[in-house]
């Protein structure tokens, strides 16, 4: 009988190894094909989670409905000083109010004069976040649209406030949203008040830092930050958020959106402008052919 | 297999809380104490999946964390008679001790194919506190998988009778 026992033993054993073996190739394998081709490794990762995250939706539902249960904890905690800070922020909104009335006034008398004929209006979709697979060394959320509703790579998305990044890898039904705190995230930026340019660079932390700011001085902390809309990957004037010092002296921005309780995203829809690769493409319009190559 | 079910939930949302506590070294932890407490709950392939999986799902380098999660565990799974031997304080030592090998190997490998990593104090302090609740993660799953280290003599009781 012991015998029998041994060699049933020694075969699952032996059976477990070639799974051992077979799956450290596979990971190995795996690894060394997303060094090499990562286009295509890249491609891979985008079709599986496509495969598996729409179908996981249900296992997430519990998770979910716990962070909520504690958050709303932590609110009933919090009522009174919230209550207090809601009165103060309402006090400031009333003379904003007052002051945004009065420039939309201003406003209107100046295009008035001035005939500007405005851009369409952005538009956009709306997706809900399925993943946000944030952890310290990656940014990015997954969202439930894909090319199939017309989602294209480059795409900036936001909550109701303030940008939150862009759209970097498009399945046919989710795709992938990298976070401006993504260290592999570098955008162009306006600082509203002096209209200094800099890059918005992210650095894992909660607030992207600012770098290569033409004349630090003319900065304040609390300055407006927008999207400059320099070389074209973003639209001009999105709000990003406010302008910190922190404690070692570094220019680093206070977010507008709360990338710590997103649920929906915007997809903003705008395509580039225009590029401006041929000589005289820059004066006039496009030539008939038979001009253009005289 | 309501078992193996039972790991695939628990491993796949907690690598999706965004929370920096919640990192990839939590999965590994868990699947160290199981591996240490009864390693048929965590077969092989199983750990393959979901590692896979984890890699896929959080953007990690594909494939990496799963080559090292194997064979970290596949060297617990050989030495775990000296592991249920242990006092709890050395096998949160030897513990410490193989998260920080594992990170290396990680680090080693994304160097020597030059591609991007993160910098390494923040991957320090990532062990660091993983490390610093290594017991709580113990106690936490021998609570919901109801399992214990086995005892010394029904170990050696086992071992007799084969």
């Amino acid at each position: 009988m012991a015998n029998i026992d041994d060699v049933a033993i020694n075969f699952t054993r032996s059976i477990a190894r070639i799974g051992l073996l077979a799956f450290l190739i596979l990971s190995f394998s795996l690894f060394l094909l997303w060094r090499i081709d990562n286009p295509r490794a890249e491609n891979i990762r985008i079709i599986v989670i496509n495969r598996i995250v729409p179908n996981m939706e249900w296992a997430m539902v519990p998770i979910t409905r716990v962070t909520k249960m504690l958050q709303n904890f932590q609110s009933y905690e919090r009522l009174y000083s919230q209550n207090q800070e809601l009165r103060n922020e309402l006090q400031s909104m009333r003379s904003w109010h007052e002051a945004a009335l009065q420039l939309e006034q201003e406003n209107a008398r100046l295009l008035d004069l001035n005939k500007v004929k405005l851009n369409t209006k952005y538009n956009f979709i709306s997706g809900k976040i399925l993943i946000d697979s944030g952890n310290i060394f990656r940014q990015s959320a997954i969202i439930n649209l894909g090319a199939d509703d017309g989602i294209v790579e480059g795409w900036a998305t936001m909550d109701g406030l303030g940008l939150v990044g862009r759209i970097t890898g498009v399945g046919s039904e989710t795709s992938r949203v990298l976070f401006l705190t993504d260290t592999s995230s570098n955008i162009p930026v306006l600082i509203k008040p002096s209209n200094q340019r800099a890059i918005l660079s992210g650095d894992n932390s909660s607030q992207p830092t600012l770098l290569f700011i033409e004349n630090n001085q003319q900065i304040q902390p609390g300055d407006r930050v927008v999207t400059s809309g320099d070389g074209g990957v973003f639209p001009s004037n999105l709000l990003i958020g406010k302008v910190l010092l922190s404690k070692n002296n570094q220019l680093r921005i206070q977010m507008a959106a709360n990338l710590y309780n997103l649920s929906f995203l915007r997809v903003i829809r705008h395509s580039p402008t225009a590029s401006i690769n041929q000589p005289n493409r820059l004066i006039g319009p496009i030539l008939p052919k038979a001009i253009a190559n005289e | 297999m309501i078992v193996f079910i039972g790991i695939f939930i628990l491993l796949i949302p907690v690598s999706i809380f965004h929370n920096i506590l919640m990192s990839p070294e939590i999965i590994f932890m868990i699947t160290f104490i199981l591996i240490i407490r009864n390693p048929d709950y965590v077969p092989v392939w199983l750990i393959g999946i979901v590692f896979l999986l984890n890699d896929f799902l959080l953007t990690l380098p594909l494939g990496l964390n799963t080559f090292i999660a194997l064979l970290t565990t596949e060297f617990l799974r050989r030495n775990r008679l000296f592991f249920i031997e242990m006092l709890f304080l050395t096998e949160w030592l030897c513990i410490a001790i193989l998260l920080l090998a594992a990170n290396v190997m990680r680090k080693l490998l994304l160097i020597i194919t030059l591609s991007e990593h993160a910098p390494g104090f923040t991957v320090i302090t990532q062990v660091g506190l993983s490390i610093l609740i290594y017991p709580i993660l113990v106690v936490l799953v021998s609570f919901i998988f109801r399992i214990g280290k086995a005892q010394r003599n029904t170990l050696y009781s086992a071992k007799s009778i084969r």
